[in-house]
């Protein structure tokens, strides 16, 4: 069984290389195997699913509401205002602010993209106003976006915790370290930078003009408090609290900001519905695909062939960081996570290293390939609100890498750094 | 795309477009009950009576909805897929392998619809948990998300064949 997987890998990958959607090419993968192995195909489209009948994975499309939510209500201005208004006086201003604003930003969307989409605009037409060659805007926000999917909530941690039977709330809780780390890094690195690239200093306007910027966004900052103050207290699950959160993004549009009208609704429920079938369509067959992996006993037989090749679990993660940086720059996060979780987590966890700060790694190092060339969703979005070409924004971006890098190799090296949080607060 | 020319067919469009129209509801509906059903479980647990129905509808729900949003991104052509390579061979080359790939669409779909009926047979007379409903329930918007894979594969095997310059690459990926 394990030598006709191998084959219909190998056809498959051929298949997604080729530009077959990648859940077609999943399922006929499983099909094939089903058929080949004498079982029943009809397995193929009960594993599929199977895969949705899962409490957990609700909070998916309720995030992605949210999200969606928050984006239509227009909160972003009101944020990117008050981190302006902490940060926009130091030297290159409106970049540290940028980067701020999408740690806040992070806190309410599970998105590196939706981050970019959410406050890029805005962040990016104030850093061109005060000067910044449109490029260098362009990268700076795109890298701060991808501290979207790090700090929780996190769409990929939801997708990771249920494809690896990870705990969600113990997962989101190890993003938040990271997560400020890779803030803080790209603060550094514009701080290092701003001087020799002159980028200017907004006018501090006083505590008086921080406590009017904070009293405007108030409301839209309670929002990851509500979320993860839910959610870690333990009045509610992380679906309920995506469900929360909704809810409050409901409230803050149609009754505080008034930003909201019944009208736009249909779209943003649309748009949530679409999000969804693009993500779900891919876990249900990459459940097919893994029921079909574990039968075929490839976990078993890939874990202890790694363990005997490498021995040392330090070696074993920095080779991960490679071939996951490898896979990011062909393949989106998501679909590279659900082919890959199988055959590294078993592995991981034989060598004993804990599945979430795997996860966080996984998850880091796919959510890179958005930064950069090829696929480098990310990039695509930034350089079209920019009004910059590709090719421009991907050397711009070459500086930011850096930093993002620096706190990868941290929490490869440091477990503690993802492991402490959630060991605190949930008591491990 | 089920659509086909202008000028020719234009049942099928007029078919096609209240389809489109039909399934932009549902999933708007399918959003709405989810955020109700989860909402609901949330607040009379928080009050000390929890439903115990609202978990497995709540997971129903997400079957369905996955499957609609299958079917909308389907008829969008926003999948994800990688079109690095494909995009580099040449205009004949680019016109076969999209070929290939709309008639393994078509193969896949049909299988899964297919398969899907034998399960809706097998799981009619088993009842769900909580809900006075059938487990089939859980397994028929699969036969629909096959059907229309398959449909929609087919069409753009004919519009493959019918143009001469394939459109511009679309796609929608906001996952990551």
């Amino acid at each position: 069984m394990i030598h006709l997987m191998l084959e219909i890998v190998g056809v498959w990958l051929a298949a997604i290389l080729m530009g077959m959607p990648l859940f077609a090419s999943m399922g006929l993968a499983a099909l094939a195997f089903v058929v080949f192995s004498g079982l029943s195909p009809s397995i193929v489209p009960q594993k599929m699913a199977q895969a949705m009948n899962s409490f957990p994975l609700v909070a998916a499309p309720l995030f992605i509401l949210m999200g969606n939510l928050l984006g239509a209500a227009k909160l972003t201005d009101r944020i990117v205002r008050f981190a302006t208004s902490l940060v926009g006086s130091l030297r290159g201003g409106y970049a540290h602010a940028s980067i701020l604003s999408s740690m806040i930003f992070a806190g309410m969307v599970g998105s590196a993209v939706a981050d970019a989409a959410g406050t890029g605009a805005v962040e990016v037409r104030a850093m061109k106003k005060a000067g910044y060659r449109p490029e260098t805007a362009a990268a700076i926000s795109a890298a701060a976006a991808t501290i979207g999917p790090i700090i929780p909530p996190s769409l990929p941690m939801v997708i990771y915790g249920v494809s690896a039977d990870v705990s969600i709330g113990r997962l989101f809780l190890a993003g938040v370290v990271p997560g400020v780390l890779m803030g803080l890094s790209l603060m550094a690195m514009v701080a290092i930078i701003a001087p020799r690239q002159g980028l200017p200093r907004h006018a501090f306007g006083g505590l008086s003009d921080v406590w009017l910027a904070f009293k405007e966004s108030v409301w839209a900052l309670m929002t990851p408090v509500i979320l993860l103050g839910g959610m870690f207290s333990g009045l509610f699950t992380p679906t309920e609290a995506a469900a929360v959160a909704c809810l409050y993004a409901l409230f803050l549009g149609f009754a505080v900001y008034r930003t909201l009208s019944v009208k736009d609704l249909p779209a943003i429920l649309i748009n949530t519905a679409e999000t969804t079938g693009i993500v779900m369509v891919l876990v249900m067959v990459a459940g097919a695909l893994g029921w079909c992996m574990s039968i075929s006993r490839i976990p078993q037989t890939a874990a202890p062939a790694i363990v005997a090749a490498i021995h040392e679990p330090l070696v074993f993660l920095l080779v991960s960081n490679v071939v996951l940086l490898a896979v990011g720059c062909f393949m989106e996060a998501l679909a590279a996570m659900l082919i890959l979780i199988p055959i590294l987590v078993p592995a991981a966890i034989s060598f004993g290293i804990d599945p979430v700060q795997f996860g966080l790694i996984m998850i880091f190092n796919l959510i890179l390939g958005t930064i950069h060339p090829p696929i480098g969703v990310v990039l695509f979005v930034m350089a079209r609100i920019a009004e910059v070409t590709f090719e421009q924004i991907s050397r711009a971006i070459l500086p930011w890498l850096v930093p993002l890098l620096i706190v990868l190799v941290a929490i490869t090296v440091w477990p503690a750094l993802t492991l402490w949080l959630p060991g605190l607060v949930m008591n491990k | 795309m089920l659509v086909p020319p202008r000028n020719k067919m234009p049942m099928l469009r007029v078919l096609a477009g209240a389809f489109d129209k039909a399934a932009a509801f549902v999933c708007c509906a399918l959003v709405v009950a989810l955020l109700v059903c989860v909402s609901l479980g949330a607040l009379t647990r928080s009050l000390g009576e929890p439903l115990i129905w609202t978990d497995e509808l709540s997971r129903f729900l997400m079957v369905w909805l996955a499957v609609f949003g299958w079917i909308v991104a389907s008829r969008k052509r926003i999948h994800v897929r990688i079109r690095f390579f494909q995009d580099r061979l040449p205009k004949r080359g680019h016109k076969a392998t999209e070929l290939a790939i709309q008639s393994a669409m078509t193969l896949f779909g049909a299988l899964i619809a297919a398969y899907s009926v034998g399960l809706i047979g097998r799981n009619h007379d088993l009842e769900a948990t909580t809900l006075p409903i059938s487990m089939a329930w859980m397994y028929i918007p699969m036969v629909l998300g096959g059907s229309i894979t398959a449909l929609q594969g087919a069409s753009e095997v004919i519009e493959t064949l019918r143009r001469k310059r394939l459109p511009a690459a679309r796609g929608k990926v906001i996952v990551e």
